[in-house]
């Protein structure tokens, strides 16, 4: 009943409500979105026509001569976040029964050669775009060049990249293959803080931080899945809150006028963490898809999807944020629920606000619908189940001004709606397979092999991270008469100042006009 | 056995009149003191000490300094010989200050009142009969911002200010209420506040005054307060939209209005909470239970969050607009403004960090507002910003700890108001309904005298602050 009074009385007595209580923040009351299930089940005829009509994209996209998918309808270009979208909507369509094995393999099998023959960015990790067509990478005019490497898209690729390992260990060996071939050295530090690269005014590369809460975060898993330590990007600090229609949403509380990141807080990093790693923590084996073993990405995703709801109750306006591309200019917007100051904040990546190209989106109402059961994301699927184009794909959103579709497709929106519908099916996509190296008898990869051999000559050069010496792989060891590679005893050595088993205080969820 | 009991009556008696004697002492401050809930409020209340006593000379020198013999008014920055009405209140406050300080006696408070009556009494109008925005303060000319002849607008808030001052004179010295109310009963209020007690500034576009909406939260309920004294409709004033910014885990409010489409900045600044908590103690006129209790608590959060500010980051903080001595002149720094914590903001709206200061307006409110050792360390350090010959100085700036040596009106008017708070025990509006015999009320209440320029029409309109 907490919230439902809402619906009964009117904005009128919200107003009231607000002006009247006092604003002392509740630590007790707990928000609806908190106790919404997950949906699960097969689909119904309705989901798979939007599984089929969200692949469709796929199949006029990907260019034969490369097997990668253009990031946007009929322009050839991709970055490794969108790329990995392509696999999420790959792993979706077989698992769905849209392809069979034969046709998931040959695209995997193309991709994965590509994505090994990629150049990187100084020899370091892949750069920050590729040229569909050619393979080459290139800079944001698509023209032959490199420009950086985004250390968010890399996570993302490594999060895929590790889903599809272990879903189909078969193609293990070429995803072992393309992550050994990357230089992890300026990508994380000691602390484990994410950086990203960039070129300066003389062409040298600069490393910043980069990531803000909930990207850093959702970026993170997919390092800590290959090993690393990601101990200062994992933890929610430093963040402050935002009122947002009662409830307390975290931002990313680093100073976007100085830092030029925006600390753009949107549907997306919160629920890919939610479809793909369960809101668990990486190395979290179960399967269940109600236990959050992480420490509080569902609470923080649970407060980014109530303060939408609200503002559907609230004001009438449907509310599914993320960011997007337009079908005009300027292209590209962060549509977010707070951003740079601002609630509900519309900006374009020079910050410019532009309230009236804010959309529902739709990767993120499909999210949203798949990840909280509740009668307004039933609103939402009713509303963009059939936004698409046949041999297109879906829109990538509705204005929300009444203007209509956004005419243009992408691949990282219909690629997240695929993974949203095989999260119905299947729960969290990360399904580890029975080769557990807690068991003695594990056979290790060959990622794992060559990480833990002390006589490995690229580890340290590549930066790569040192593994827990389990029983399988200990066994290994012993019996290969392989050296062990392990971590330095001394942890604080390394980095003094973040501890990641610090636990995390949990701020209150809303203000008091949500009492009742 | 009846001997005690008469020991004990006499004892009694003799207690029960030193304590009337200490209540009625001093013009009746300890009655005041006590009624006022002085042993129970935060609040600094008091006697001055000596020291207390040279930083009110200190702040009485500006005025001194930069008086204008002819006119009465006091430039509105050191040497500057220009005065907004919002400046003419402070002036009023100080003048009144300066006198129950003993910094002047009778003689003196005539002589300076009576200039200024005249100056305000006879003050050029605009073609729309409201006051404009800035004044000569040596010709009394309508002028613009480069103190050029030029009519560039009317502000309600800097109205709300002298009308709010006049009463301030009036319940100190009542036989200059006469004189007090005829001020404003030459302006016309009908582009200047609405039936529903909206407030409108008037802006210069196209060689027209064009009026427009004004007052963000805070400022708003301020202004509406100044206007409810005198019986003008407030209410929509009062309670503009809200919604909460979380500073540190404090919720604290600011206007719903949003800056990038209204180009109004909505802001939290110290300022109006003080001025409303050393004038009307938070019980604003017009206001009801619910307006004075969410006043209350407003206030508090502004301080509260200050404190905290101090107290976990060990940074001095005291924050208002203030003045410096270069470009951009102007600096709105404030405790939240358009997105942000802590933002300091020119009048352009461009942030400028580096100039935040902890403001000696702001010190000196809160200061006289809350007993604590939070105003205690602020004081510590504000003490001795000033030029014992100028007065007291814009500020300390937070990056460097240098001075903000430009000096103005408001400033030195704000230290002698909070000295007087301290002094008067309490509120220095707690009476603030016109009697029913003022001059005004009678001229109004006439309908042969009563000016159809949209005063207050009937005598409930007029009944003020009732809560």
């Amino acid at each position: 009943m907490r919230f439902l009074w809402l619906r009964r009385s009117g904005f009128a007595a919200l107003l009231a409500t607000l002006a009247l209580l006092s604003p002392a923040l509740q630590a007790a009351v707990s928000l609806p979105a908190s106790d919404y299930k997950v949906r699960h089940g097969e689909l119904t005829e309705r989901e798979m026509a939007v599984a089929k009509n969200a692949w469709a994209y796929f199949v006029a996209n990907t260019q034969p001569t490369t097997g990668l998918v253009n990031a946007v309808n009929k322009y050839p270009s991709t970055t490794m976040w969108d790329s990995a979208s392509y696999l999420a909507a790959l792993t979706a369509a077989r698992e769905l029964g849209i392809i069979d094995k034969a046709e998931f393999d040959r695209r995997l099998l193309q991709f994965m050669a590509t994505l090994n023959k990629l150049v990187l960015f100084q020899n370091q990790v892949p750069n920050k775009a590729y040229n569909t067509i050619t393979g080459q990478k290139v800079d944001y005019l698509n023209k032959p060049g490199e420009i950086g490497f985004s250390a968010i898209d890399i996570g993302r690729m490594l999060l895929w990249l590790k889903i599809i390992k272990e879903r189909y260990p078969e193609h293990g060996n070429s995803i072992d293959n393309v992550v050994l071939g990357w230089d992890f050295t300026h990508v994380v530090d000691d602390c484990g803080t994410l950086y990203g690269a960039y070129l300066d005014g003389k062409k040298q590369p600069q490393y910043v931080q980069e990531g803000r809460l909930g990207y850093e975060e959702y970026a993170a898993a997919g390092y800590q899945l290959w090993g690393f330590t990601t101990c200062q990007a994992s933890r929610p600090e430093p963040y402050a809150l935002a009122d947002i229609y009662c409830v307390l949403v975290p931002y990313d509380s680093r100073d976007p006028r100085m830092t030029n990141q925006h600390n753009y807080v949107v549907t997306e990093s919160y629920l890919l963490h939610g479809l793909e790693m369960g809101w668990d923590n990486a190395d979290d084996r179960d399967n269940d898809a109600s236990g959050f073993s992480h420490p509080w990405m569902k609470n923080f995703a649970d407060r980014v999807y109530q303060a939408q709801e609200n503002r559907y109750m609230i004001t009438g306006v449907l509310t599914a944020r993320s960011e997007h591309q337009l079908d005009k200019s300027p292209y590209f917007v962060y549509d977010t629920v707070f951003s740079d100051g601002f609630n509900w904040n519309t900006i374009t990546d020079k910050g410019q606000y532009v309230p009236n190209v804010a959309a529902v989106s739709l990767k993120a109402a499909l999210g949203m619908w798949v990840l909280w059961d509740s009668p307004y994301t039933d609103r939402l699927f009713d509303t963009i189940e059939n936004a698409d184009e046949a041999n297109k794909g879906y829109y990538e959103g509705l204005y929300e001004n009444g203007d209509g579709p956004i005419k243009e497709f992408t691949a990282n929106n219909n690629g997240i709606m695929m993974e949203a519908l095989l999260f119905k099916k299947e729960g969290k996509l990360l399904r580890f397979n029975s080769n557990d190296p807690r068991k003695a008898s594990y056979a290790p990869s060959m990622w794992e092999k060559r990480l833990v051999d002390i006589f490995e000559p690229n580890n340290s050069p590549r930066n790569r991270p040192f593994l827990n010496v389990t029983p399988g792989i200990k066994n290994w060891c012993e019996q290969s008469g392989t050296a062990v590679r392990s971590a330095p005893s001394c942890q604080a050595c390394k980095c003094a100042r973040c501890d990641s088993q610090a636990p995390v205080k949990l701020p209150p969820v809303a203000t008091t006009c949500l009492k009742q | 056995m009846p001997k005690t009991v008469i020991r004990i009556g006499v004892a009694l008696l003799l207690a029960i009149a030193l304590i009337a004697g200490l209540l009625a002492s001093n013009h009746a401050a300890g009655w005041r003191w006590l009624v006022n809930g002085g042993w129970h409020t935060t609040a600094r209340l008091g006697a001055l000490n000596d020291q207390e006593q040279r930083w009110a000379a200190i702040a009485w020198r500006y005025f001194e300094n930069n008086a204008q013999p002819q006119t009465g008014l006091v430039n509105g920055s050191d040497k500057r010989p220009v005065v907004s009405l919002w400046q003419m209140g402070d002036t009023l406050i100080a003048l009144t200050a300066a006198r129950q300080l003993d910094l002047i006696d009778d003689e003196v408070f005539d002589r300076r009142l009576t200039l200024i009556l005249g100056t305000l009494n006879r003050l050029p109008l605009t073609s729309a009969n409201v006051p404009n925005l800035l004044y000569s303060t040596t010709s009394v000319a309508m002028v613009g911002y480069a103190n050029t002849p030029q009519v560039i607008g009317w502000s309600a808030k800097d109205m709300a200010r002298l009308m709010m001052a006049l009463r301030i004179v009036a319940s100190f010295h009542p036989q200059y209420s006469e004189y007090l109310e005829r001020v404003i009963l030459r302006w016309d209020f009908c582009r200047v506040v609405d039936d529903k007690g909206q407030l409108y500034a008037g802006q210069m576009r196209n060689q027209k005054l064009t009026p427009q909406a004004e007052g963000r939260l805070g400022d708003s309920e301020y202004s509406a307060a100044g206007f409810g004294l005198w019986g003008f409709a407030n209410d929509q004033s009062l309670r503009p939209p809200a919604q909460h910014v979380i500073i540190d885990g404090l919720a604290l409010d600011i206007d719903a209005r949003d800056p990038r489409t209204t180009w109004t900045p909505a802001a939290i600044t110290t300022t109006p909470y003080v001025l409303s908590g050393m004038e009307y103690a938070w019980t604003l006129p017009g206001a009801d239970r619910d307006i004075t209790n969410l006043q209350r608590q407003r206030a508090s959060n502004v301080y509260r969050v200050q404190e905290m500010r101090w107290q976990q980051k060990n940074i001095l903080t005291a924050r208002s607009d203030f003045n410096i001595s270069a470009p951009p002149w102007h600096v709105n720094d404030t405790i939240f403004a358009n997105g942000y914590a802590w933002n300091t903001l020119a009048d352009d709206g461009k942030w400028v960090p580096r100039l935040a200061q902890v403001s000696t307006r702001a010190v000196f409110g809160l200061w006289a507002l809350w007993q604590t050792p939070f105003t205690d360390a602020l004081m510590a350090m504000a003490q001795r910003q000033n030029d014992p010959q100028r007065g007291w100085f814009e500020g300390r700036v937070e990056a460097t700890g240098d001075y903000n040596r430009a000096i103005t009106l408001s400033t030195n008017a704000m230290v002698l108001e909070a000295l007087l708070f301290k002094a008067n025990m309490g509120a220095l509006l707690r009476d603030s309904e016109l009697s029913a015999q003022s001059y005004f009320r009678r001229q109004l209440e006439d309908p042969f005298t009563a000016p159809q320029r949209c005063f207050p029409l009937n005598k409930t309109a007029l009944s003020g602050n009732l809560n």
